[in-house]
Formats: C-alpha cells, sequence, structure tokens
C-alpha cells in the first residue's frame, strides 16, 4: 500500500503495530545467543567476521578450531533449528485458519504421528533419506485426510470434533508405530527409531539441514501468495464460496505444503510437538489475525523460538535434554490454557 | 438486470425432493420475502443460487448468462451472501472483513490493492462504519456486525444480495434498522432476496412475497395481494387477523396468549 491511500485511510490503525522489525531483532539477536551458549562458545564478533571470511577477505584472528566448531557443529544444528521451528510454526498457522480452529496443529490434527509412523516404517525397512521423507508425507497426509473425512460424518460442536478426531488418528497412528518398534530388530533399528522419533537436533545431517531448507523456504513461498485467500477461509465454506473463492483448490494447496512442511520436520528431527500450536497463539495475540502479516510473523517467531528452546536443550543439564520432551513441557500446560479459554468463550 | 429461475428441483437423498419446479423472474429494485416453515426449502434455495449446491434439475440464469456456466468469481461478481452471521474465530477488523468483499476482484495470488481499499472504504462510509474500521468485529453489537457484512456485500458490487435471515439474531431496534438498510439498497435498485420468519415485517417491507412449503411455491404477490387471513393462516395454519393501521400491516392471532381488555 503507498503512502496516499495510507492517508486516505487514515482510521486504519491496524497496520501501526510495527512487531516485524522487532521480531526480525528477536530473531538475529537469539541467532547470536545461540552460537554464545554452549561447549563453545563462539562470541557475536567472531561469528560475525567467521562468516563473513567465507564471502570477503578478513585478516584470521581466531584458530581452526573455532571455524570447525561453527560451520561443521553450530551452524547446521541453529539453521536446521530455525527452519523447522518455522515450518512448524506456519504448518499450526495455516491448519488453524482452513479449518476455521484455533485449536488444531499439525500435533493435534495427527499429522505429525502419520509422518513419524512413515518414518519408522521406512527406518524398518532400511531405506534411504529419500524414501523416509516420501513416507512420512504420505502418511502425515493420510492422517490429516482421515481426520477430515472423520469430521465430516459427526453433527455437532466442530471445534470439538476435530481435535478429538486427531487424538484418535494420532493414538491410531500411536499404535501403528508401536507395532513397528515391536518387530524392529532390538540390537540395531529399535534405538534407532526410538532416538530418531524422540525430537531431537543433535544428529542432523547435511541432508536433513537442506530437505529443510528447501522444502520450507518453498511451502512458505506459496503459502505467503495466497495469504488472501487464506484470510478468506477463515470464515464458513458459504461465505468463503459466495466470496469467490475457490475454496476446493485453496484448501487442498494449503494441506499439502502445510503437511509437507511437517512431514520434512519430522523425517529431519523427529516428532516435535506443539511448536505448531503455541507459536501461532503468540503471533495473533501480538500481530492481529491477517494472514499477509501472521505469515512472517510466525515464520520469525517460529524460528527464534526453536533456536532458543535447542540452546536451553544443550545447555541445561551436562547431557543434552532432547528437545521434543522441553516442547511438550512447554506446549501441554499452554493447551490446557487454550482449552479453558475455549470454554469461556461458548 | 433480470434472475430467472426455471424448473429448479433439488433432492439431498434422490428420493424427497427439497424443491419441487421452481419457477421464478426477479429483477431489480424487487425487495423478495421468501416465507416458508422450517425445512420448507427456503436454505436449499439460496444455496442453489449460490452455487454451494450443485444445480440438479432446472435452468438459473442471470441477464441471460447460465449461473452454472459461472466460475465461483464470476458469480460472486454477480450475487452477494448475507449470512445470519459471521464466524469470530479468528478476530478481524472491520476493515479487512470489508475488504473480504472484494476478493472477487482480487487474482488468487494478490492482495487488496489501493482501488479494494477505496471500494472498501466507500462502503463502509455508505453504512456510517468508517469510525468502526480498526475495530475488530468480535467487539461489535450484533447490530454493528450486520452492518459489516452489508458493507462486506456491497464492496462485492454484487446487483443481487441474499440475505439468510436477517434478522433472527437481532434485537427489535436492529431488525427494524437492518430492514431499513435493505430497503434503501433496494430503492439504489439492487435485488433483495430476503429469507424471514417475520410475516408482519415481510409485509411492511418487502415489495414481493414467495411462500415456499413442502419446496414449491404457493403463492407469489405484492403483500396488497397476500396480506388475507385466509392465504396466511392456511399457510402457517393458524387463525389470524390481519388489518391495516396508518399503512402499517398489523398480524394478529386469534385466540393466542392473553388478551387482556
Amino acid at each position: 500500500m503507498n503512502k496516499r491511500t495510507v492517508q486516505e485511510l487514515h482510521f486504519y490503525k491496524e497496520d501501526d503495530r510495527r512487531t516485524i522489525p522487532l521480531l526480525v531483532i528477536l530473531f538475529i539477536a537469539v541467532f547470536f545467543i545461540s552460537f554464545a551458549i554452549g561447549r563453545y562458545p563462539v562470541d557475536p564478533l567472531t561469528l560475525v567476521k567467521v562468516l563473513l571470511s567465507r564471502l570477503f577477505p578478513v585478516e584470521k584472528t581466531w584458530s581452526t578450531q573455532v571455524e570447525t566448531v561453527i560451520f561443521n557443529i553450530r551452524l547446521p544444528r541453529v539453521l536446521i533449528g530455525a527452519f523447522i521451528g518455522a515450518g512448524l510454526s506456519l504448518s499450526g498457522l495455516v491448519y488453524q485458519g482452513i479449518f476455521q480452529n484455533p485449536m488444531v496443529s499439525p500435533d493435534v490434527l495427527g499429522s505429525t504421528s502419520g509422518a513419524g509412523f512413515g518414518s519408522a516404517l521406512a527406518l524398518l525397512w532400511g531405506l534411504g533419506y529419500i524414501p523416509i521423507f516420501s513416507m512420512s508425507f504420505i502418511f502425515g497426509l493420510l492422517a490429516v485426510f482421515l481426520v477430515l473425512l472423520m469430521s465430516r460424518f459427526v453433527r455437532g460442536q466442530k471445534v470439538l470434533t476435530l481435535v478429538l478426531g486427531g487424538i484418535m488418528i494420532s493414538s491410531l497412528f500411536n499404535a501403528a508405530l508401536s507395532f513397528v518398534k515391536l518387530v524392529a530388530d532390538t540390537d540395531d533399528v529399535l534405538p534407532q527409531i526410538t532416538y530418531y522419533l524422540i525430537g531431537s537436533l543433535t544428529s542432523t545431517r547435511t541432508v536433513d539441514l537442506a530437505a529443510c531448507a528447501i522444502v520450507v523456504t518453498v511451502s512458505s513461498v506459496v503459502l505467503f501468495l495466497i495469504r488472501w485467500q487464506l484470510n478468506v477461509m477463515t470464515l464458513s465454506d458459504e461465505e468463503a464460496v459466495s466470496l469467490g473463492v475457490d475454496t476446493k483448490t485453496i484448501r487442498l494447496i494449503a494441506i499439502v505444503f502445510a503437511t509437507l512442511m511437517t512431514a520434512v520436520c519430522t523425517a529431519s528431527a523427529g516428532m516435535i510437538g506443539w511448536v505448531g500450536l503455541v507459536i501461532p497463539h503468540l503471533v495473533r495475540m501480538t500481530n492481529g489475525c491477517d494472514y499477509r502479516k501472521t505469515i512472517p510473523a510466525t515464520l520469525l517467531m517460529g524460528s527464534s523460538f526453536l533456536m532458543l528452546v535447542d540452546t536451553v536443550s544443550r545447555t541445561l543439564t551436562t547431557s543434552e535434554i532432547p528437545i521434543g520432551i522441553l516442547t511438550s513441557f512447554i506446549g501441554s500446560p499452554f493447551f490446557l490454557y487454550l482449552i479453558i479459554r475455549e470454554g469461556k468463550r461458548t | 438486470m433480470r434472475l430467472d429461475i426455471s424448473g429448479l428441483t433439488f433432492s439431498y437423498d434422490g428420493k424427497r425432493k427439497i424443491l419441487n419446479d421452481i419457477s421464478l423472474s426477479f429483477h431489480e429494485g424487487e425487495f423478495v420475502a421468501i416465507l416458508g416453515r422450517n425445512g420448507a426449502g427456503k436454505t436449499t434455495f439460496f444455496k442453489n443460487l449460490l452455487g454451494l449446491l450443485k444445480c440438479q434439475e432446472g435452468r438459473m440464469s442471470i441477464d441471460g448468462a447460465e449461473l452454472a456456466g459461472l466460475s465461483v468469481r464470476e458469480r460472486a461478481k454477480r450475487l452477494a451472501y448475507i449470512p445470519q452471521s459471521t464466524s469470530t474465530v479468528f478476530s478481524y477488523s472491520v476493515l479487512t472483513s470489508v475488504l473480504m468483499g472484494t476478493t472477487n476482484n482480487i487474482s488468487t495470488l494478490s492482495t487488496p490493492s489501493d482501488a479494494q481499499y477505496r471500494r472498501a472504504r466507500l462502503a463502509m462510509e455508505k453504512f456510517g462504519i468508517a469510525t468502526l474500521a480498526g475495530r475488530t468485529v468480535d467487539s461489535l453489537s450484533g447490530g454493528e456486525r450486520q452492518l459489516v457484512l452489508c458493507a462486506r456485500a456491497i464492496a462485492q458490487q454484487a446487483d443481487v444480495l441474499i440475505f439468510d435471515e436477517p434478522t433472527s439474531n437481532l434485537d427489535w431496534g436492529n431488525q427494524i434498522r437492518t430492514l431499513s438498510t435493505i430497503r434503501g439498497l433496494v430503492d439504489e435498485g439492487y435485488l433483495a432476496l430476503v429469507s424471514t420468519h417475520n410475516v408482519e415485517q415481510a409485509l411492511n417491507y418487502a415489495s414481493r412475497l414467495v411462500l415456499l412449503d413442502g419446496g414449491r411455491i404457493v403463492a407469489d404477490g405484492s403483500p396488497g395481494e397476500l396480506a388475507s387471513s385466509s392465504i396466511l393462516g392456511e399457510f402457517y395454519d393458524l387463525e389470524v387477523d390481519i388489518s391495516r393501521i396508518n399503512g402499517h400491516y398489523v398480524c394478529i392471532p386469534k385466540g393466542e396468549g392473553n388478551v387482556v381488555d
């Protein structure tokens, strides 16, 4: 919107809240904190120099060890944390809108469990990364469509039906996952599956980072392009159609790309819960509901959040706490708070 | 502008016909009240018009163009829908809500531009809600929300306005104000199709009444033609006295309630 329009719409107060720049500052701050804290702390100045040295000739004032720590250990981990945080949060934000339901998220809808089961099955069969990711995606998508299908047949409270359907489908896929574990080789595959799915950024490989970076970036761009249609989709289907939105196509695009992000995150780092529920709520509390604004805000806040939680998980105790455990400690009470608030509304 | 419907028939299960051979013609400047008991087919009729249900039998056309042949976007340029209430799960501002009306002019991958903002602003000013632009819809009263929905429909720049029981959730004052608003829009040349359960309001505000029962049209005419105790009384299975006081229709059911002399 240009300046003239802003003047014409002087009564338009909504855009006055300048939260995006604040979130950018938050992101940068957390990024540097993630390097400054840990077993091999890297101070911000050295970090900037080392990063710049890859692009420009910079006088080398640091040891080779520092460079190794940054490029081989810390940077990939911080980046994958950022991409996974952004991806899971954005898929939560998108699911909530198209299902007109603030209580859903990748894990509540069962897509995380579906993706986890798909990954585990691929691991059981000893497959490589691409098949792991593909099966994660297929079963994640299957879970969402099963929940959606089920909610079509149940009359009554729409908000609760989706949540309860998600719980059922999640438990179904968790049972299937247990079965996979049961038949897995206890010496070799079982520990691999268990550790894989617990939700951790410890064993991040380059291929994980590359896949997350590509999928989350592409999906974010696609979802950002349809941001106005996503706004209208938060209304009832009757309203959205009569306003001129092709709801079937938009819903399909949104589900496919949101689930793609969930799948790649789960295939790369296991089941990290609650991020997709908590972050979109925090974003709406501070930025309003408009997808034109909430999409960038969610990407920034989600990535900052997971980088921060990962830093805590690395440093809180002498041995690392898997990040999925920490996000659950934060997410469960938050979900309880939302249920209580929802109860008060209706 | 003409909206023609001929032989419209619809059934959810293939057996019971919810709409049975409906043929009607409407033109601009008509305020049509659609009356009918619960389950008479009013909502199904609207859903067919809006393309929310796939037309099974019959034809619907606007200015000669088949509705079935129009895309969702094209249809939204001709017909606007004003629901009883709008979802407030996500609290958008009044401005953004009204802007949603301009969606039929925004390509799928783009967002509202200056032209759409201007349209939204004009629509808000028309209903006197421009000062509420920055407020969220869930913080408004029922009457104000109805105005937001009206403004959204006007921002849509369609010529047919379809109201689904616009007064049912409102207090009496807001009911009258909403009906006057619709009356004003009709005077400007819009065609308003309004479903309602309030016979008295229909007689006093509408220019034409269509009575639906069991999916069929049982009567279609002006308030003057249909304001008789035999027609309306039989329609609702009620003994009723209809009289005119100072040009207003008043309906009094016989033997109902406590009448104190």
